[in-house]
């Protein structure tokens, strides 16, 4: 992201790839890339690409690009190497290259020397699932399900619902609906409008978004989600079904072997290498080494105390883990 | 299952869409060239690593404002591209 124009590209920084169809002039017709908590390539492949590619021709023969002002014009010039944390980040880097998620880092970190950082502001650029909506992988404005109790049942959206516009906004794939509902606020009764194209008639609805729409169930992969909490200061691996046989622990039970630790809290707190963790601060389900970070980080302040049990040496020991009382410089 | 090549040779290819409408493919890594930097950027510089090209069927651009001078004199429309390469 050297040298980028931050004024002009503005995307999910924690994603790995994304891309823009655009003119000459800055403009943009469409957005293609995002992905959903499960997989980083759940909604990049082929088909969706070609017909991207075939509608931008299309669009590019008529000059119908997206209206301003949700889209940027790329006027007001700034990069990433202005981010006034950013020249600290890099200081220790030997290749200098800025990653897209050091952007956001970057820009949390600023927040947070403000005193400025929310710990809702990691959810960035949601996607249809945040509504309750499952688009089609490959044909990205189709709805394939909708989740019930979720904002879109009770809005009425039905599987086969094309959606056509958000806020007015047209949508072709899941990168132009998360551009749109990146604009919508995290907290308060929200609305978002959504226009919707139903076997041969055009729909309009209207959802109602209450406080915490914007979190997803697992944000574990956002490369950023360790700038709003503490973490446990260690690595790990989920055991495997022989590992597990032999410590008479349950397929879907947390046993997340320490392989490495960082943090001098987890020092103190008596945790060794080699040791089990099967409960963390009350939570047994089956998680990875992230998905493990993710919960004090999201769950946790700096300075609490949670319980955490280890098995070590065949048995069951509780110690105790206190976070820092702030992050790091 | 698809090669990523044959992606390349349907989106090139002799298709009645494509044959007169050739996207103009347009990469910006993330150590893409950046165009010249604003004052503040300038007075601090960080020094920018090279691209790492990748091989293919496409001849990718490796700098925006050089993908936006092809995208004028030809009439295409941009492919711009951001991944995380290292």
């Amino acid at each position: 992201m050297n040298g980028i124009n931050l004024d002009l590209f503005q995307f999910e920084f924690d994603l790995t790839w994304m891309s823009f169809f655009m003119d000459a002039k800055n403009r943009i017709y469409t957005r293609y890339g995002g992905r959903d908590d499960s997989s980083p390539e759940s909604h990049l492949n082929r088909d969706s690409l070609l017909a991207t590619m075939k509608t931008t021709l299309r669009l590019h023969k008529l000059a119908d690009v997206l209206k301003r002002p949700l889209e940027p014009t790329g006027d007001s010039r700034r990069t990433p190497e202005q981010i006034p944390t950013m020249p600290r980040m890099l200081a220790k880097r030997k290749n200098k290259c800025i990653h897209c998620h050091d952007v956001k880092v970057a820009r949390l970190k600023h927040l947070r020397n403000q005193n400025k950082l929310k710990r809702d502001m990691v959810f960035t650029y949601p996607t249809p699932a945040n509504l309750g909506i499952a688009v089609d992988a490959k044909d990205q404005s189709l709805v394939r399900s909708v989740q019930p109790n979720t904002p879109a049942a009770r809005g009425g959206i039905q599987v086969g619902d094309r959606i056509v516009k958000a806020e007015n906004h047209r949508v072709l794939t899941l990168g132009d609906f998360s551009r749109v509902l990146e604009t919508i606020p995290a907290t308060g009764q929200v609305q978002l409008q959504l226009q919707l194209q139903r076997k041969q008639q055009v729909v309009e609805v209207r959802l109602e978004l209450a406080n915490g729409w914007r979190q997803s169930r697992d944000p574990s992969w956002r490369e950023s989600l360790h700038m709003v909490g503490p973490n446990c200061g260690l690595w790990g691996r989920k055991l495997n079904t022989n590992e597990r046989r032999g410590l008479k622990l349950r397929a879907d039970n947390l046993a997340l072997k320490v392989t490495f630790i960082w943090g001098s809290h987890t020092r103190r707190a008596g945790i060794k290498v080699g040791d089990v963790i099967v409960n963390l601060d009350g939570q047994t389900r089956n998680m990875n080494i992230k998905q493990l970070h993710a919960h004090p980080t999201l769950n946790r302040n700096w300075g609490d105390t949670i319980p955490i049990v280890l098995r070590r040496n065949g048995r069951n020991m509780t110690v105790k883990m206190t976070f820092p009382k702030g992050p790091p410089n | 299952m698809d090669k990523p090549d044959d992606l390349v040779a349907d989106f090139l290819g002799d298709t009645p869409l494509s044959r007169n409408a050739l996207l103009a493919a347009t990469m910006l890594a993330a150590t893409a060239a950046p165009a010249p930097a604003p004052a503040l950027a300038q007075s601090s510089p960080i020094q920018k690593p090279a691209a790492q090209k990748i091989d293919g069927l496409i001849n990718w651009v490796y700098d925006y404002e050089q993908g936006r001078r092809l995208a004028k004199q030809t009439g295409r429309p941009m492919f711009v591209v951001f991944r995380c390469e290292r």
